[in-house]
């Protein structure tokens, strides 16, 4: 009999902290196939950023830096200069790349660093515990408090920002929740990791998650949930595309 | 012998890094390092395998060099005051995971904001734990234009030998000083010790995650790398100290003008020397607490800071011992002038 479906080869095994009900385990399992495809595993370096991101430290065979909280794009800019011919990624959530590392995730799109940045938008800061962060909704439940326009501003649309600066070659949104999702998602990493290998440019993928245990939504309803509440905010596409 | 070239210190130091070895290099404005980011910035990228980021701030920099060390290159950034501060969080990672670096301090007076005047101000902040967790830089303090460049070019390999932070403190007054120098041959890249832990992260595996194993391990081999490092790696220079009475403990630019003091004292018949720290941290403890009580009778210790900082040291290392110590300096970007220097000296002979 033919086997369509399995873990792919590079998926380590290791065991990890992520909750029941979690996808970033699925974004993991994409980004790995995405680079077997390729024949480019062996050849990519990964900067891992701090948060709930480094709870998949080990379980992929991609070689790997951790880096300090919000540093990570800084990281992959100092290693892709200095290895041209490396495949370089980040892995961060929404707070590491949208609040504590704003300035480093700006100016390395806006300097077209030949780097893919992946950022995982769960709007929660999950590994602390449930705080907000720049992507929590308007009205949404947090341990420091539910978010209020006139107190905390809006959900922050970093794909729609630096999808208008003239530097990234493919800046894109999917989603890790459910197949149909899943299939555009790898479309975009895939895209995303051509746009660097092909034309040496900048280019960023947010991937939305589920967080079941911060949000207090049961994972069968989590998928309801977000058609209802986050993709209004955080619109699935691409926001710019250098194919 | 090599030509001399006349040259500012900022200047000499960068490329004397680039001599060195430095392939990496990213750095943001501040007074009064700027020269030294302004000279590589028109040099690396035109130089093969080489090259110079402008970055958004110094929390980017060090974050840049951590990454093009990790993976290979020998790295540099430069700054000042402020910049040391927001680099702290980098150079903690650097010593943790053991990732070798260059940090150079051209340093500015007091906190805050402060004064960008010569200034001794950053003396704690890299001798006593770079950042978080109490790790240590390996702290260099030349004190001409010509120590400047010899240190940084021995600073690459002190940082890949020991896997640790080097840095180099220097004040506006070196950076900004032209002197006659000699500088070393360009070393060949492809002949720098090759780094293993880069290619797959690290040596056990392919993570570079310090103690991804046993974090408790790499504490304990930094408490002995440290404890090696203070037994066997500090330097100090003893300036005219074979008969003196009086001796004055001071470092960099400070000890620079205490020795025109002493010159001059010495020609009058006093018996004055001066023992400089050439290493911060290790902080050479032994030629004070070696001192002969019976000859010695005072120890000055001079520095440019308010509150002094270095004075601590000195006074630690002179435990136990009946000397006289006192202190005298001066801070936030006003500097101890040869005449204060002299006229104090004058005081306790």
């Amino acid at each position: 009999m033919e086997k369509v479906y399995g873990v792919p080869e590079g998926m380590t095994g290791e065991k990890t902290s992520f909750c029941a009900g979690c996808t970033h385990m699925l974004a993991q399992k994409l980004i790995v196939e995405c680079l077997n495809e390729m024949g480019e595993r062996d050849n990519a370096i990964l900067s891992l950023a701090i948060g709930c991101s480094m709870n998949s430290v080990g379980v992929t065979d991609i070689h790997t830096i951790q880096a300090s909280h919000g540093r990570s794009a800084a990281v992959a800019t100092g290693i892709s200069r200095m290895n041209p011919d490396k495949i370089v990624l980040t892995y961060q959530g929404d707070g590491d790349t949208m609040s504590i590392g704003i300035a480093e995730s700006l100016h390395t799109a806006n300097r077209g660093e030949k780097v893919t940045v992946i950022t995982i938008n769960n709007q929660i800061y999950g590994m602390t515990g449930g705080q907000m962060s720049a992507t929590t909704l308007v009205g949404q439940k947090s341990t420091t408090g539910v978010r209020k326009p006139e107190l905390m501003g809006y959900p922050f649309n970093f794909a729609e920002m630096i999808g208008n600066l003239k530097a990234p070659g493919y800046v894109a949104r999917g989603a890790l929740y459910s197949p149909k999702y899943l299939m555009q998602a790898k479309e975009m990493i895939r895209k995303a990791l051509r746009c660097q290998k092909e034309k040496g440019l900048y280019s960023y993928v947010e991937l939305l998650s589920f967080c079941p245990t911060n949000w207090g939504v049961a994972p069968k309803d989590c998928l309801a949930y977000c058609e209802e509440n986050v993709l209004p905010v955080f619109p699935v596409g691409e926001f710019k595309t250098c194919f | 012998m090599a030509k001399k070239v006349v040259m500012q210190g900022n200047e000499a130091l960068a490329e004397s890094a680039l001599r060195a070895g430095c392939s990496f290099f990213a750095g943001y404005p501040i007074t009064p390092q700027t020269e030294i980011t302004e000279y590589l910035a028109g040099k690396m990228n035109d130089m093969p395998g080489r090259v110079f980021i402008q970055g958004e701030s110094e929390l980017a920099s060090i974050n840049m060099v951590f990454g093009a060390s990790a993976t290979g290159a020998r790295s540099m950034t430069a700054t000042s005051g402020q910049g040391i501060s927001l680099m702290q969080e980098g150079m903690s990672l650097l010593s943790e995971t053991g990732v070798p670096a260059v940090v150079v301090d051209v340093q500015r007076g007091g906190p805050g904001n402060n004064d960008t005047n010569p200034s001794q101000a950053d003396y704690n902040i890299l001798t006593k734990s770079v950042g978080h967790g109490g790790a240590h830089a390996f702290v260099l303090a030349p004190s001409t234009v010509q120590e400047t460049a010899d240190m940084v070019y021995e600073a690459f390999d002190i940082a890949d030998e020991q896997r640790c932070v080097v840095a180099i403190m220097i004040d506006g007054m070196l950076g900004h000083l032209m002197e006659a120098i000699e500088l070393m041959p360009y070393r060949d890249l492809s002949e720098l010790p090759p780094r293993p832990y880069t290619e797959k992260g690290n040596p056990a595996g392919n993570r570079l995650q310090a103690g991804w194993d046993n974090l408790e391990q790499v504490g304990k081999d930094l408490e002995s790398k440290y404890e090696m490092w203070e037994k066997e790696m500090a330097k100090a220079e003893h300036f005219m100290t074979e008969d003196a009475e009086v001796i004055v403990a001071a470092w960099g630019t400070v000890a620079r003008t205490t020795k025109t003091a002493i010159r001059k004292l010495r020609a009058e018949g006093k018996k004055v020397g001066l023992i400089r720290p050439k290493t911060l941290y290790p902080f050479p403890q032994e030629p004070f607490a070696n001192l002969d009580e019976k000859q010695v009778k005072h120890i000055l210790s001079l520095e440019n800071s308010y509150p002094v900082q270095f004075y601590n040291d000195v006074k630690a290392s002179l435990a136990g011992k009946k000397i006289a110590l006192s202190k005298k300096n001066r801070g936030m970007g006003y500097e101890l002038s040869l005449e204060e220097i002299e006229e104090e000296l004058r005081r306790l002979l």
